[in-house]
């Protein structure tokens, strides 16, 4: 079953974020015991985080805990969606809940900021590409009115 | 839209580079990926995919612009292609076909293909039939070859083998055999010296050179004799003969161990790969004698201290048709060309030459066995009867023939005509400092007097053997 801290993910950032987070508590494991770690618990980390890992941990050894956790970040795949704009927190939550509803495995999101793209996206997951941007379809209806431009500019020039 | 986004949308399919090591780079993605397929960096980068995982794909760069890791790659689904056409005769290219010489950029009518390609089978060759002329006495006449020969020219450093390959080019330019010349990581200065001589003596008016620097991309030297061969396809498919010099393999060898310790593959004898003998027998049987043209492939290998029996040299012996060792003994002696009549091998050069020319070379051969004997014989202070001073005599005539300067280029039938002379004892009274004069008069005389030059052809044409030659010049002093 996967850890609700694992669940919550939904972009690559996070996933960045969680592993930091992660580490600076399996360092303070390694420094000064049970003590230290409730400290980091209480300062360092997030709220929802610290909540979780306390639930998750109650009758379970913290390192292989963390090791597990670690381990399952790595297999995380990511669908990159490149944008023409900076998405708002509510449409990264539509878009992660769109994509996971269509995968059977846990994905996260890496987000690319493109503003050349124009419009529309560009999808790329498992080496797949898609380009579904306003640019490529620019470009598209250029290539076959490229010859009737031209004619036309050399009419206006002369 | 650039070419890299053109990729990305046709093929539809995108990887990422996770891992680089040196010139291998390992990319994420690209899950259609085939071995040996062409790989598109956005940065520009070309690769070619060495093996596949499950998980990565295992390119080998061959551009040493800045791969970095989380470059995007494309797949081009084809394999490795260069550009060719005719505009490349004259001029020095890289192995992706990029004119790295000084002139102006000139596009003619280019066609991309394939630089690893499977050889040519069995049906559409044909038997070696036609000497290959290479201008260098002791070849010629003691290890032939012919259009189509597969033969290792094989040395020491700095043995003569490259001028002797030179010399070579520069005959069958003449001729009008296309030269193609691979310079296989060598110095840049080299590189340029060696396309100097080749401008400077015309070679390149039907020749071209694909050079890599030992300063070059490994992935980019590993592919010049793929692209040389290449090159020799497309000219050969035009009907023409060509004369292909890989120069060398020992280096080419050596880049391929390094790119495959560095893919972390199992190393075997001399740490070289398993598959290196597959790799240069894949390159060697693209040569060879075809129903339309022909390519016959010189490939160079470098030996240690003389010793033949390397691991790399026995394995392109195994795989040529003969080879010429260039002895460092005999060019320490000052011997030009250092070529060792008693270690070189032709297995079909000897197939093509004429019944004169045959019977010239074997009993030419059998002489040098018995003067090496006699040389040795001598040198134990043993007193010397007549036949012996005969034979060591005859011995220094031949040594003085054989020797020759890489400049001086000698038509097979004026060395048939010069050894006649020899064989006749014609110059038996003449002291020996003065043979070398004579025979540089026949040659001189061949190469300038049509009417000599016709008189000794026709001779020649008629003498169905050496003793036929020889009574001919006893009998008819206006030949020497």
């Amino acid at each position: 079953m996967l850890s609700k801290l694992i669940d919550n993910l939904k972009t690559k950032n996070e996933i960045e974020i969680l592993r930091d987070e992660i580490a600076l508590l399996s360092q303070s494991i390694y420094q000064g015991g049970e003590k230290n770690i409730e400290n980091s618990l209480k300062n360092d980390i997030r709220i929802w985080v610290s909540e979780t890992i306390r639930n998750e941990t109650q009758n379970v050894n913290l390192r292989d805990y963390f090791n597990d956790i670690e381990k399952e970040l790595d297999r995380i795949k990511s669908v990159s969606i490149t944008l023409a704009y900076e998405p708002s927190e509510l449409s990264v939550r539509r878009f992660y809940d769109f994509v996971q509803s269509i995968m059977p495995k846990k994905i996260v999101l890496e987000l690319l900021y493109d503003p050349q793209i124009v419009g529309g996206v560009v999808i790329s997951y498992g080496g797949r590409y898609k380009d579904y941007s306003f640019r490529k379809i620019f470009e598209d209806e250029l290539e076959e009115t490229r010859k009737d431009v031209l004619e036309l500019l050399g009419k206006a020039k002369k | 839209m650039d070419d890299f986004e053109k990729l990305l949308e046709t093929v539809g399919e995108v990887g990422v580079v996770e891992e680089i090591m040196h010139s291998i780079v390992y990319v994420s993605g690209l899950p259609l990926a085939r071995p040996y397929e062409a790989i598109f960096f956005e940065n520009g980068n070309i690769g070619q995919v060495l093996s596949l995982t499950k998980e990565r794909v295992e390119v080998l760069i061959l551009d040493n612009n800045n791969i970095r890791v989380g470059t995007r790659a494309a797949r081009t689904n084809d394999m490795l292609q260069v550009p060719i056409s005719n505009e490349l005769i004259g001029r020095m290219i890289d192995p992706l076909g990029r004119v790295i010489d000084d002139g102006p950029i000139k596009k003619g009518e280019e066609h991309m293909s394939a630089v690893d390609t499977q050889p040519h089978g069995i049906i559409g060759r044909k038997k070696i039939e036609t000497a290959m002329e290479t201008g260098v006495s002791i070849a010629d006449i003691i290890v032939p070859l012919a259009k189509g020969q597969r033969e290792l020219v094989i040395g020491d450093r700095k043995t003569g083998k490259t001028e002797f390959l030179l010399q070579i080019m520069e005959n069958q330019s003449k001729l009008g055999t296309v030269c193609i010349y691979a310079v296989i990581g060598q110095r840049k200065e080299d590189i340029k010296r060696r396309y100097e001589f080749m401008k400077e003596k015309g070679i390149l008016k039907n020749g071209l050179v694909v050079a890599t620097s030992s300063s070059d991309e490994s992935g980019l030297i590993f592919f010049t004799p793929f692209t040389a061969m290449t090159i020799a396809e497309f000219f050969r498919d035009q009907g023409k003969d060509v004369l292909l010099i890989l120069d060398d393999m020992t280096t080419h060898a050596r880049i391929y161990r390094e790119i495959s310790l560095l893919a972390r593959r199992f190393p075997g004898r001399n740490a070289y790969p398993g598959d290196i003998f597959y790799l240069h027998s894949r390159i060697i049987e693209r040569a060879g004698n075809f129903r339309k043209g022909s390519i016959t492939a010189l490939p160079v290998a470098e030996t240690i201290m003389g010793d033949l029996s390397g691991y790399l040299q026995t394995n392109l012996m195994a795989m040529t048709d003969g080879h010429i060792f260039f002895d460092i003994d005999l060019y320490n002696s000052g011997k030009r060309p250092a070529v060792s009549p008693f270690l070189s091998v032709t297995r079909v050069g000897h197939q093509a030459q004429t019944p004169l020319l045959r019977d010239v070379s074997r009993q030419v051969l059998s002489f040098l066995v018995s003067y090496e004997r006699m040389k040795q014989f001598v040198h134990f202070g043993a007193e010397a009867g007549d036949t012996i001073r005969g034979i060591i005599e005859l011995g220094k005539k031949v040594d003085i023939f054989f020797d020759q300067t890489t400049d001086e280029l000698i038509p097979i039938n004026a060395n048939l005509i010069v050894l006649a002379a020899i064989w006749s004892g014609m110059w038996n009274e003449t002291p020996m400092q003065n043979v070398d004069t004579e025979i540089e008069k026949i040659v001189l005389n061949y190469n300038t007097d049509a009417e000599y030059k016709k008189k000794i052809d026709k001779t020649i044409a008629v003498s169905n053997n050496f003793s036929d030659l020889i009574n001919i010049i006893r009998t008819d002093s206006s030949l020497i």
